[in-house]
């Protein structure tokens, strides 16, 4: 909305009004402070000298060894816990498939089944392609090779290799991912040297075990899509071990409440609440966490969560329309890990010198272009987008055709600011009219809408230049047809469409797109929370975002100009009325009652 | 003995103790809600947000409090009558601001116990008391209802012209604000109307009983 300009309002009003000029004083009301009186986590340890479980997995024969190797392990652990495998089976941990088998098939068959094995996207763009390598991650562990491990219903059906989120300390996830045929460049986008991760002592791993840590899920989901922070801002190495300011929940006790992953994302028979996948921001915001697995803020500080603070309220009324997380995770990336914005698939191939694969480096040492990515880019404190979100993302698959880039295409307000080092919103204006792989539906006109933070992603990805449908492309392996072998787009994007059973032209175009990435973790203690001014203004951070009634921004432009116009006008005639009298006044002089 | 009003000082005893608290009440809190009210539209940064929020909340409802014995004070003493509009010198009043100012002709006009102001005065303060302030409450009452109370407001009304409805009253009064100050400079001296209103005594005032 436009209104007048500052100076203008300042001048009429301030002068209108007190006859003096006001001085517009950037008086910022210091944001209130107080400890939410959470409840107690599920992670709290015990009282001093008791044990925090009754099963000392260190003292158990069964797990003193020795081990020949990973699947004797897992065999051990499986002669208690014989049916951990099958309640896995059947979670997004094991299928990569959402909605769970037990949910039922989605109304549009197979074509509408997301997870990580059928949507694209703008990272590594699809899974189905580049199966061998994906799975390095997946929880079988042991049977890299067998795009069977996702089936639960295949023969033999896959084990379920529990010391990938059960060993503490993540390394042995770490060290599985690395025998897993994974190619180098997935991760490390530079060549590194030295040795991969491995473990060596087996039975040491085994009696280690235990709950869920940061560390052992971080294994895999701090380095989704390409490696530490690449694909989440807010998920990241830096939450091992992370400061109050960086996540008041994770950091340690007692600046922080000491957290794990699973303090929140609480489980009922292996099934981990909390997928972007299901729920929203407005969804059963009164259900306590105590009525089952539900990963939500509400869930321990209920749906009125301010009401020691002075004006705390007005702050929970705000809940109907804004996601917690929009105020209280204010930027993403804002510890030492940078997160990935850009990543532009389009030059891929540029050979060294040396005609080997290269780098190149940006000042600050970030990898700006790498031979088998192209160019890429990273940034830190990243102020997330704003946008209107019901939870439901609606997402593409590869073989799905790419909308013409429309003339404007404005349905989030790409208010990207706040960022160091990087031009974000040069990229977002040049990424303005390219279409979403992923975004969330809702507006402010569902009552299941709130508005939310996302990262989001802009990628430069191949398309089949003759219908626009979205390539999946084989990155790796040994033979030939795998981009990272010869660079070659249209037999990598051949092999990858095959795989993905889609049909190819055979010519290979390249699109920008975008993609939502959701943005719930890394909240930060309640005095770096935004205050009424970041939002509460014309230029605030829902400037570019429409809906509701927001004072402070909403109004009518032409009200306004009426109004200073009317307020001008009559202070021009006063004015010019007492300069008259008093220039008629030194002719005219004398008492007005006789 | 002689009371306050005693005879010996020239003029009249126009504005009762309560009706000066009044002005001066009402004209600090009005001036209070246009700085708040306008920061809240986001035409400036004063007190920041939040704690304009506040006060601008806090002074309406004092406001309302004072109007509320205002009416009271007005409906009791029969004071109300000073507000009904008359067309009587009128054209007087008109042609007086117009050119007479100018030239040093007489005021048409000397307030009295009878009837306190002019007729063009009395027909500001009338559209004031009728339409501006009216229009100016139950607009923020609506909105206030609207943020404290969600689930009372009537989901059809549009709050966006209601906000319109209240934007648009504050910048009349804002308007009224502006020509009042100036036109109480325009007594029989410059600081003339400006003394009543502090001390109560008009001393040019019309002291005739008819």
């Amino acid at each position: 909305m436009i209104m007048a300009g500052p100076w203008l309002r300042h001048l009429i009003l301030a002068v209108a009004l007190v006859g003096a000029v006001v001085s517009p004083a950037a008086a910022q009301s210091s944001a209130s402070e107080g400890v939410p009186d959470a409840a107690p986590p599920s992670a709290a340890s015990a009282a001093p000298g008791v044990p925090s479980s009754t099963a000392d997995h260190s003292q158990f024969e069964e797990l003193a060894g020795p081990f020949k190797n990973a699947q004797e392990v897992n065999q051990a652990c499986l002669s208690c816990h014989n049916t951990g495998p099958e309640q896995l089976h059947g979670t997004i941990h094991f299928t990569w498939t959402w909605p769970p088998a037990s949910v039922g098939e989605p109304a549009g068959g197979d074509a509408e089944l997301l997870g990580m094995r059928h949507v694209a996207n703008g990272f590594f763009l699809s899974t189905p392609s580049n199966i061998d390598a994906c799975t390095s991650c997946h929880i079988a562990g042991t049977r890299f090779d067998d795009p069977a491990m996702f089936d639960a219903s295949s023969e033999p059906v896959a084990p379920v290799d529990c010391l990938t989120c059960h060993e503490p300390t993540g390394q042995w996830a770490l060290a599985n991912f690395h025998e897993g045929g994974a190619a180098c460049s997935m991760c490390h986008d530079e060549r590194l040297r030295g040795k991969t991760p491995e473990v060596e002592d087996l039975a040491a791993a085994a009696q280690s075990v235990g709950p869920t840590t940061r560390a052992s899920c971080g294994a895999c989901h701090f380095n989704a899509d390409g490696g530490p922070g690449v694909k989440h801002g807010d998920l990241n190495p830096d939450l091992a071990n992370p400061a109050a300011t960086l996540d008041v929940h994770m950091a340690a006790a007692p600046d922080g409440a000491g957290f794990t992953c699973g303090t929140c994302h609480t489980t009922k028979d292996h099934a981990i609440a909390g997928s972007r996948y299901a729920g929203g921001p407005g969804e059963s915001p009164e259900r306590p966490a105590l009525e089952g697995p539900a990963a939500s803020c509400q869930g321990c500080h209920s749906a009125n969560p301010h009401k020691q603070l002075a004006n705390g309220e007005r702050l929970d009324r705000h809940i109907d329309r804004v996601a917690c997380e929009t105020c209280h995770i204010p930027s993403i990336a804002r510890g030492e890990t940078a997160t990935r914005v850009l990543w532009d698939w389009s030059t891929v191939g540029k050979l060294g010198r040396d005609r080997k694969p290269m780098v190149q480096k940006d000042k600050d040492g970030h990898i700006a272009y790498a031979t088998e990515k192209g160019n890429l880019t990273v940034a830190s404190e990243v102020r997330p987008t704003l946008i209107w979100s019901n939870g439901r993302l609606d997402l593409r698959h590869p073989g799905d055709p790419l909308p013409e880039p429309a003339a404007t295409d404005a349905d989030a307000g790409d208010a990207a600011g706040g960022d160091k080092g990087v031009d974000l919103k040069a990229i977002a204006a040049a990424f303005a009219d390219a279409p979403w792989i992923a975004s969330y539906e809702g507006d402010a006109s569902s009552p299941q809408s709130r508005i939310a933070p996302v990262k989001v992603m802009y990628s430069v990805v191949p398309v089949d230049a003759e219908n626009r449908r979205l390539a999946a492309v084989k990155f790796s392996g040994r033979s030939g047809d795998a981009l990272w072998n010869r660079f070659n787009w249209k037999s990598a994007v051949g092999a990858g469409m095959e795989a993905a059973g889609v049909p190819f032209s055979g010519d290979v175009a390249f699109a920008k797109v975008r993609q939502m990435i959701p943005v719930n973790h890394t909240v930060a203690p309640a005095d770096q929370a935004l205050d009424c001014g970041a939002c509460h203004a014309s230029d605030g951070l829902l400037a570019g975002l429409p809906g509701g009634f927001l004072p402070g921004r909403d109004g009518f432009a032409l009200l306004n100009w009426a109004g200073l116009a009317i307020l001008a006008a009559t202070l021009a005639s006063v004015l010019l009325h007492g300069v008259l009298r008093f220039g008629f006044g030194i002719f005219y002089g004398g008492p007005r009652h006789g | 003995m002689a009371d306050v009003a005693a005879p010996r000082r020239k003029g009249i005893y126009i504005f009762t103790v309560f009706e000066r608290f009044w002005h001066w009440s009402q004209a600090s809190l009005i001036i209070t809600l246009l700085l708040t009210g306008f920061e809240i539209h986001g035409f400036w940064t004063l007190f920041g947000f939040e704690q304009a929020l506040n006060l601008h909340v806090y002074a309406a409802f004092t406001l309302v409090v004072l109007w509320v014995f205002a009416i009271f004070w007005h409906l009791v003493t029969g004071q109300w009558h000073h507000y009904v509009p008359t067309t009587d010198r009128m054209w007087a009043m008109i042609s007086f601001y117009a050119v007479g100012i100018f030239i040093g002709a007489p005021h048409p006009f000397r307030p009295s116990t009878k009837r306190k102001h002019n007729p063009l005065q009395a027909m500001a303060y009338l559209a004031f008391q009728v339409a501006m302030a009216p229009a100016i409450w139950i607009s923020g009452l609506i909105m206030w209802v609207y943020g404290k109370f969600p689930n009372l407001y009537p989901g059809e009304l549009p709050v966006l012209w209601v906000n319109a409805i209240h934007v648009a009253a504050a910048f009349l009064i804002a308007t009224f604000l502006i020509a009042h100050v100036y036109l109480i400079t325009t007594g029989e001296t410059v600081t003339e109307q400006l003394k009543a209103m502090i001390t109560g005594w008009d001393p040019n005032g019309d002291a005739r009983e008819d």
